[in-house]
């Protein structure tokens, strides 16, 4: 069972509630994804419209919540934000996103690092979104990140896992869960990232957008559960050039004639 | 009667004078417990919300949880 | 406090490798990732029909991680004062020997002349006698020496992480402790007196060196204690263990295999040239970034022919007597030595193999301490 920071989870999807067309909607996507973690953003209330409430459209007996850092350009305003929304929801869960590319929305890998030290400090649990950088990864674990979320193609492009070498290093080194975030477009890029071993993914665009969203999350929850299982049990080794399937007894090796029997 | 001039959320507020931040939120239709304070830049413990009261210039931000990825 | 490595059960892993089927090895042989059940699988007697296949891929690692390449070194013998009785080694306490601590002139004459010789490299080893050779005085050695050498390696008594931490300022650059058997039964038998009886101690001084930020940490088994297959997978999982936490280090294995003919010691089990093959070949394939050293304690064919399909560091014309470089007057050695060559004969074999051999892979002028 997948567990961050002594959490136990019975499902390895994560779900964002951006992006949908009505709240009505999202809790039925969210219903039919059997997601346990959903994020949620931080913004200054609408004073136009104060009845515009996400949490009581969020069940929180039923679901964990990750509130996210969005917006934030440096450390200083992620820590901010991560403050405030501690204080808000009284989590010490944090999806730390530090993007000072309002065009790309890529993470700055220099200041994720600062303010996941600091946070960790401070109790949080930080979940760091960061680009597909291995090292990085471990410089996170390091300075106390109790997971760490990898980016498969920039978020909102539903690309698909395109960091797939980068991510496959990161999963084989990790000691903590790695959840593959953002670019997952469609459930067989869940799969995928699921098949290589990441303890979860993260998905929004593709659930949100979808025709039908509630139909998509259910799609997606399948195939979240399908690459684990294809995981666990073992993938054959895949290869660029024809291999037969019968053992080549024939196949030809080093000379070792100079080992003595 | 005495007033007092705050922002709140970047807009232009006058208050009567002794007003707290519960009345305030009140006023705008907030349930207490779906927001969270920040007065000029410090975070407000809910159970401050009551007696917390708002003097000229205070630079107010409610904030919320809203739909992210 | 540091977190410690276990074997859980050391016959177990005996068992898990010699239940791997035909099917499993060529599974293991043809994966892109070697897992722990690869590496067990490789390790198997039904692996051995594989061996040329093995040393093939083998072969195709080495060069891909290391290039063309094979690092050459040196031991260098401060002292063979020991504390120790361990039933298999020429300096244990017991063994009536004439035993010698190099003055840090003595040191310094001796590392003159692996200098001339060409080494850049140098591996200092004492018994394990920390009275006699502790911190204080492999300090003064590495502050001596550490200017004529680009790397310094030390294999001497497992010390406390504040220990590596000193011995690391002053310029050492990697740490070699081997556990010598896995097999925690085995080794109660012949560790007979000593600090060295500790094996939990022991096993965790590679985390220690580790974290007191060494740059390379060598483990290794002793082959012909316990069963030469389980101690492979038992050094992969140390190793990947390791590798988890330490991220930022380098790690080596080696593998010294006791020969019947040398000393008075008879392997509890025989490990033919055939094993230690299968052993290196199957460690590559798993980790294909670890450095393997192949000793001076085999002979001169096995190692030339050994050459780039597995080992990328080997020693070359070693003394294992303190002295032994400088005076024909010879002490007690801790072993014999199976290939007695000069480093410029083993540096033309590897030369006409069509290999760089390499003295100096980092210089530790570079080290900010």
């Amino acid at each position: 069972m997948l567990t961050i920071a002594e959490t136990k989870f019975s499902s390895r999807l994560f779900v964002g509630t951006g992006k949908f067309s009505s709240a009505t909607v999202m809790e039925q996507a969210i219903k039919a994804s059997e997601a346990q973690m959903v994020t949620v953003a931080l913004r200054r209330v609408d004073l136009e419209n104060p009845d515009d409430d996400i949490m009581t459209h969020l069940d929180r007996e039923r679901v964990h919540f990750l509130p996210n850092t969005s917006g934030a350009r440096n450390a200083e305003e992620a820590v901010r934000l991560a403050r405030l929304s501690r204080a808000a929801s009284g989590t010490r869960w944090l999806k730390l996103e530090v993007t000072p590319d309002p065009r790309t929305l890529l993470p700055d890998p220099v200041d994720t690092l600062k303010a996941t030290e600091l946070l960790a400090k401070e109790d949080f649990i930080v979940l760091p979104y960061i680009n597909a950088d291995p090292i990085l990864a471990l410089r996170l674990q390091d300075v106390g990140a109790a997971a760490v979320m990898p980016l498969g193609a920039p978020i909102g492009t539903n690309l698909g896992i395109q960091t797939a070498l980068q991510v496959a290093i990161i999963i084989e080194q990790a000691r903590v869960p790695v959840v593959v975030d953002a670019g997952i477009g469609a459930p067989s890029h869940a799969a995928r990232a699921m098949e290589m071993g990441a303890d979860a993914v993260l998905v929004n665009t593709a659930i949100a957008v979808a025709g039908d969203p509630v139909r998509m999350a259910t799609a997606f929850k399948q195939a979240v559960l399908a690459g684990r299982l294809a995981f666990e049990a073992g993938l054959g080794a895949s290869s660029t050039s024809a291999r037969a399937s019968s053992p080549q007894r024939g196949m030809v090796g080093e000379s070792l004639h100079f080992i003595e029997e | 009667m005495k007033r007092v001039k705050i922002q709140c959320n970047g807009r232009q507020q006058t208050l009567a004078e002794d007003t707290t931040l519960a009345e305030l939120l009140d006023d705008l239709g907030l349930p207490a417990d779906s927001v969270v304070a920040e007065i000029n830049k410090k975070i407000i413990d809910r159970d401050q919300y009551a007696t917390f009261k708002l003097s000229s210039g205070d630079q107010v931000e409610l904030i919320r949880f809203v739909g992210g990825g | 406090m540091l977190a410690s490595f276990h074997i859980e059960n050391f016959s177990a892993l005996t068992d898990q490798i010699l239940a791997a089927t035909t099917a499993e090895v060529e599974t293991a042989l043809n994966s892109r990732v070697c897992t722990l059940d690869d590496l067990a699988a490789l390790l198997s007697p039904a692996a051995e029909k594989f061996l040329p296949m093995m040393a093939a891929r083998s072969r195709e690692l080495t060069a891909l991680r290391f290039g063309k390449t094979t690092q050459i070194f040196a031991p260098l013998y401060l002292s063979n004062f020991c504390i120790n009785r361990c039933a298999y080694c020429g300096f244990a306490a017991d063994n009536a020997i004439p035993r010698k601590k190099l003055t840090i002139n003595e040191v310094e004459r001796e590392a003159n002349i692996l200098k001339q010789r060409g080494f850049n490299h140098v591996l200092l080893v004492t018994g394990e006698a920390p009275a006699k050779a502790g911190v204080d005085y492999l300090e003064e050695v590495v502050l001596r020496l550490k200017n004529k050498f680009a790397a310094l390696s030390i294999e001497v008594q497992p010390m406390e992480q504040e220990e590596y931490a000193r011995l690391f300022r002053a310029g050492v650059t990697a740490v070699a402790v081997y556990q010598e058997t896995y097999d925690r039964r085995v080794y109660n038998q012949v560790h007979l007196a000593g600090k060295k009886c500790d094996y939990e101690y022991r096993i965790a001084t590679p985390a220690r060196a580790a974290a007191a930020g060494m740059r390379e940490i060598g483990i290794g088994s002793l082959l012909g204690l316990a069963d030469w297959r389980a101690e492979g997978l038992a050094l992969g999982s140390h190793l990947a263990w390791l590798r988890k936490r330490f991220w930022q280090t380098n790690f080596t294995v080696s593998f010294p295999r006791l020969r019947p003919a040398a000393g008075a010691f008879k392997p509890l089990i025989n490990v033919t040239e055939k094993n230690l093959s299968q052993l290196m070949f199957a460690l590559r394939i798993f980790d294909p970034d670890v450095g393997l050293i192949l000793s001076t304690r085999e002979e001169a064919r096995y190692r030339d022919g050994m050459l780039g399909l597995a080992p990328t560091r080997y020693s070359a014309g070693s003394c294992t007597d303190p002295g032994g470089y400088s005076s024909n007057d010879h002490t007690g050695e801790q072993f014999s030595v199976g290939d007695h060559r000069t480093i410029d004969e083993v540096c033309r074999v590897i030369v006409n193999k069509g290999l760089d051999p390499v003295c100096k892979d980092w210089d530790r002028e570079f080290q900010l301490n």
